[in-house]
């Protein structure tokens, strides 16, 4: 990820039409995209189309971004837009991903894989057990955890980028650690 | 629970993204920026059809060609030598270069119109593939 100086400087080229500036940032913001929307919509195919399409929205309203703005804000900021669009029109809610039932944990589905790479080491297991307790929320909840704990976004900012009233965000914040809590029981006992 | 969960949040592994992913999507913002340009150029052909129509109007009623229609159609027989003698008398009342003009804006808007069909038939066609 380029610093905050370089990356403003990339940004400003953008703004003004230089389409390699557009191209690294594109490089290095589409892995942690993908990965952000492969969480929130449980499946690879699903994050690879919205994936691209955040960026082709990004491409369009370049004009639009103000510089002096934090490019991240504004990308993860179409991003969940793209991806609300896209659970919108499939009308899903609470489908589990990445690992479907703990029969499947050495099972050899490409989503699998990559769990299957890592070695069992403690830091490893506290990060698949949130994940698999993620995938059980509704989108909704997973998204905005991810963007509060993970992406280091405030509340201001996710209201901002979900189109929500920030008491809204906190509610919704509230209830998603709620949500959440009882399936990780045995890191709190 | 705070610092649980902040710490907990960093470790979820990241997998990498899809290798084609990078060139697929430049590829449909290619696509896009063409499929707008041709988009452009439909509706410009499509307005310089319209006028070559007009102009072609414009210069049968000037010509009469009507009039001559009928005056070849009074008393024609239907012989090749008549056909003959028809076209030629019938060719001078027509705007033989507004016609032409024509034909070629409609061919050219058609070709265009193509393009920008196939155009937008392969930005589908790569978002479904991503």
């Amino acid at each position: 990820m380029p610093d905050e100086l370089s990356e403003q400087a990339l940004v400003k080229s953008m703004v003004s039409g230089d389409h390699r500036a557009f191209e690294s940032l594109m490089k290095a913001y589409q892995t942690p995209i993908w990965n952000h929307l492969r969480r929130i919509m449980g499946n690879e195919n699903d994050a690879s189309d919205l994936t691209q399409e955040t960026f082709v929205r990004l491409y369009v309203k370049r004009h639009h971004i103000k510089p002096e703005l934090p490019i991240k804000a504004w990308i993860y900021s179409i991003a969940t837009h793209a991806a609300y669009d896209l659970l919108r029109k499939k009308k899903r809610l609470k489908e589990a991903f990445i690992i479907d039932s703990e029969d499947e944990e050495d099972g050899s589905t490409e989503t699998n894989k990559a769990f299957l790479a890592y070695s069992k080491t403690e830091e490893e297991t506290v990060g698949r057990d949130m994940e698999r307790a993620l995938a059980k929320l509704p989108e909704h909840y997973r998204n905005i955890l991810l963007l509060y704990y993970r992406e280091g976004f405030a509340y201001g900012e996710i209201a901002d980028q979900t189109g929500l009233p920030l008491n809204t965000i906190k509610t919704h914040m509230r209830r998603a650690k709620q949500s959440l809590v009882p399936l990780l029981r045995d890191y709190f006992e | 629970m705070e610092k649980f969960l902040y710490s907990a949040f960093s470790k979820i592994p990241d997998t990498p993204a899809p290798n084609s992913l990078y060139g697929e999507t430049l590829r449909a913002i290619a696509l896009r920026r063409m499929s707008r340009l041709m988009t452009v150029a439909a509706i410009i052909l499509g307005i310089m059809f319209l006028v070559s129509l007009w102009n072609l109007y414009s210069g049968f009623i000037e010509a009469d060609t009507a009039s001559a229609l009928s005056a070849i159609a009074i008393g024609f027989d239907w012989s090749f030598d008549a056909f003959l003698d028809g076209a030629s008398q019938l060719s001078g009342f027509i705007p033989t270069g507004a016609l032409v003009l024509s034909l070629l804006n409609l061919a050219a808007l058609g070709f265009v119109s193509y393009l920008a069909i196939s155009l937008g038939r392969m930005r589908k066609l790569y978002s479904m593939q991503a």
